[in-house]
């Protein structure tokens, strides 16, 4: 049957793909990375996971005759993409898929710097009655800059607008006519103007370390920051020195560099720093159900020969 | 010219920023009032005599009840709280004594508070920092709850109510409050019992009145959804404590998120603290910022010259509604 296109996925997503393939494709599946790597060279399209059980996204790597790669995940910096571009190969991401829920995460992260809540929960946890801790304040009419303003930065955005705070993103190409959202080549200028600066921008070259010590002294005195995107954004020693002499108000950190982050790392114990180690994404919600539905949907259009959806642009690198 | 002794807030064991009140307040203040500042409950109960306007809040009340008491020739009593229901309001009333109060100073710190409580429970945020206190890399996220696609019942829809609504439906959380009359999406308050079954959140923001009383209890906590978590931000006695205890402990509903308890403080011992489930915030939520002083002293302010004028003072605080 060399004519059925092999689609290759990870074993727990067959039971809900499996039952709404259309004719004309195979499907095949790995449990474990051993299996992957022996099973992608067989794939015409493959499904692999940045993190899932480690390092899945090697397996693409091994997908050397695939034409078509997809993954649900939104930060596609781990993957071989120097391949996929050699081998001229389509890659679709799940960008959107989990907005809402990271989102959600972030304003948490930015409430819980506003509000000092870290110490509240510790006190819970003593059974002790806690009296206001010193420096919490109201998020109402303060301003945030949301670095990286694609769809998880947008969510970020709106939902700090509803609670009154002023909101500036920024874009690699902004969109004309809305001052709200500003180009990469003008927020630094800008940075003291913020109370919390939250990044939402994918790890590409281009974004390495795009926070280090001169953007932290830019910031305003007591600036939060909250990071859901990936650990390379930020020179991580530069921070742990704009916290511990105090000029940085706080951090929520989801990413890091490494990751895990190593339980000697002086992050961990840097004044007002939480680390919830890479869970933004994690909902209740379907987003595995969604992300079958768009990958069905793309599969329509492979088999028609039409143009797939979501496809990461190589040369942005998201 | 004989002045008004007015006894204020001076920097002092009220709350943190008291100091702040102090700063907005004096150089604007009135020739016609005589300031006096408090510091301590000592000098707060010596100066209280002499007080025709009082500002005598203290986070732990019944210091401050005493102050009123002494204040046998107050006129007019301002505070910084929504809810005065621990004052004896008709004694008050009795004496000839105006009362306002802040109303809608801290609507927004409060809003911010409940979705930050409700955030918190979702992701149990208390587990995602022990683990960051144990320097512990977490291998699944403890909570995985979502706010968009849930439906939150809000009781009690004033100011903060409406923020709550507001932020809430943000996140993509369909919003039903409940109302006096039903229409345009609300409730009527005879209608929300039979409906209780349909909400992920049941959110309390309630004034403390007889009505709102004990008005979760046992009935209300069995016609919850199993999984739904109840969020009190109204006063301790709105809620059945035990049979909220017991409802969490057998899980008939998830859990809760408690800014507000009878009684306040919590003592170490009390069996709230250890229910799994149970998230207990301390009266945080409305605890006063830098920005809520400076709204409470510039409306302090605006309120000395309708006193001085003989004009209604505003906002006046109504026993019977309790706002």
């Amino acid at each position: 049957m060399a004519d059925k296109a092999v689609i290759v996925i990870p074993e727990h997503l067959r039971h809900m793909l499996e039952p709404r393939l259309p004719e004309g494709v195979e499907l095949r599946t790995f449990t474990g990375m051993e299996e992957a790597l022996a099973l992608a060279p067989e794939a015409e399209i493959g499904w692999f996971e940045q993190f899932e059980g480690g390092v899945m996204f090697k397996a693409s790597a091994a997908a050397e005759n695939a034409k078509w790669i997809n993954t649900a995940g939104v930060g596609i910096d781990a993957f071989r993409t120097d391949l996929m571009i050699e081998r001229g190969q389509i890659f679709t991401n799940g960008v959107g898929l989990r907005s809402d829920t990271i989102a959600d995460f972030a304003v948490l992260g930015v409430l819980t710097l506003s509000r000092r809540f870290a110490p509240v929960l510790r006190a819970h946890d003593r059974r002790e009655w806690a009296r206001a801790e010193k420096g919490s304040r109201q998020l109402a009419g303060s301003r945030a800059l949301i670095l990286g303003y694609g769809s998880i930065g947008r969510a970020i955005g709106d939902r700090l607008r509803a609670f009154g705070v002023e909101v500036i993103g920024v874009r690699r190409s902004p969109d004309d006519g809305d001052p709200s959202v500003i180009g990469a080549e003008s927020w630094r200028a800008r940075l003291s103007e913020f109370d919390w600066v939250v990044i939402a921008a994918p790890g590409t070259a281009e974004t390495k370390h795009m926070l280090g010590a001169a953007e932290f002294a830019a910031m305003k005195s007591g600036c939060g920051i909250v990071n859901i995107a990936r650990g390379s954004l930020i020179d991580q020693a530069a921070l742990v020195e704009a916290l511990e002499s105090g000029h940085l108000g706080g951090a929520v950190l989801d990413a890091t560099t490494p990751e895990p982050l190593p339980a000697d790392d002086p992050l961990w114990s840097a004044p007002n720093v939480v680390v919830t180690g890479h869970i933004a994404g994690h909902g209740q919600s379907d987003s595995t159900e969604r992300a079958v539905e768009r990958f069905l949907i793309n599969l329509d259009h492979y088999l028609k020969g039409e143009p797939l959806e979501h496809v990461v642009d190589f040369s942005r690198g998201y | 010219m004989t002045r008004t002794v007015a006894v204020l807030p001076g920097v002092g064991p009220g709350f943190a920023d008291a100091g702040l009140l102090r700063s907005h307040i004096e150089p604007r203040l009135p020739d016609w009032i005589d300031a006096r500042w408090w510091t301590s409950v000592e000098e707060l109960h010596a100066l209280a005599p002499e007080a025709e306007i009082g500002w005598f809040d203290l986070h732990y009340k019944p210091p401050q009840i005493e102050a009123v008491r002494l204040a046998s020739g107050l006129k007019w009593l301002n505070s910084l709280f929504a809810g005065l229901d621990f004052l004896d309001l008709e004694e008050m009333a009795r004496r000839g004594i105006q009362l306002t109060h802040g109303s809608g100073l801290t609507a927004a710190q409060v809003s911010e508070y409940v979705l930050l409580g409700m955030l918190a429970f979702a992701k149990d945020y208390s587990a995602v920092l022990r683990a960051q206190d144990r320097h512990d890399w977490l291998q699944a996220a403890p909570g995985i709850r979502d706010i968009a696609g849930s439906k939150v019942l809000l009781l009690g829809f004033g100011e903060i109510g409406r923020l709550v609504a507001r932020q809430l439906t943000a996140m993509g959380a369909e919003v039903v409050p409940v109302r006096r009359k039903a229409g345009e999406g609300a409730l009527a308050a005879s209608e929300w019992r039979a409906r209780l079954g349909e909400f992920d959140w049941v959110v309390l923001t309630v004034p403390g009145t007889a009505e709102t009383e004990r008005m979760i209890g046992a009935a209300e906590l069995a016609a919850m959804k199993r999984g739904a978590v109840l969020v009190n931000f109204a006063r301790g006695n709105v809620i059945d404590q035990d049979a909220l205890a017991d409802a969490v402990e057998q899980g008939r509903i998830a859990g809760a998120v408690l800014d507000v308890a009878e009684p306040e403080p919590l003592p170490p011992g009390h069996r709230l603290w250890s229910v799994p489930g149970i998230l207990i915030t301390m009266h945080l939520g409305g605890r006063p910022t830098p920005a809520s002083m400076k709204r409470a002293a510039d409306r302090f302010l605006v309120n000395c010259d309708r006193y001085r004028r003989g004009e209604p003072l505003q906002p006046t605080f109504d026993a019977r509604l309790g706002y």
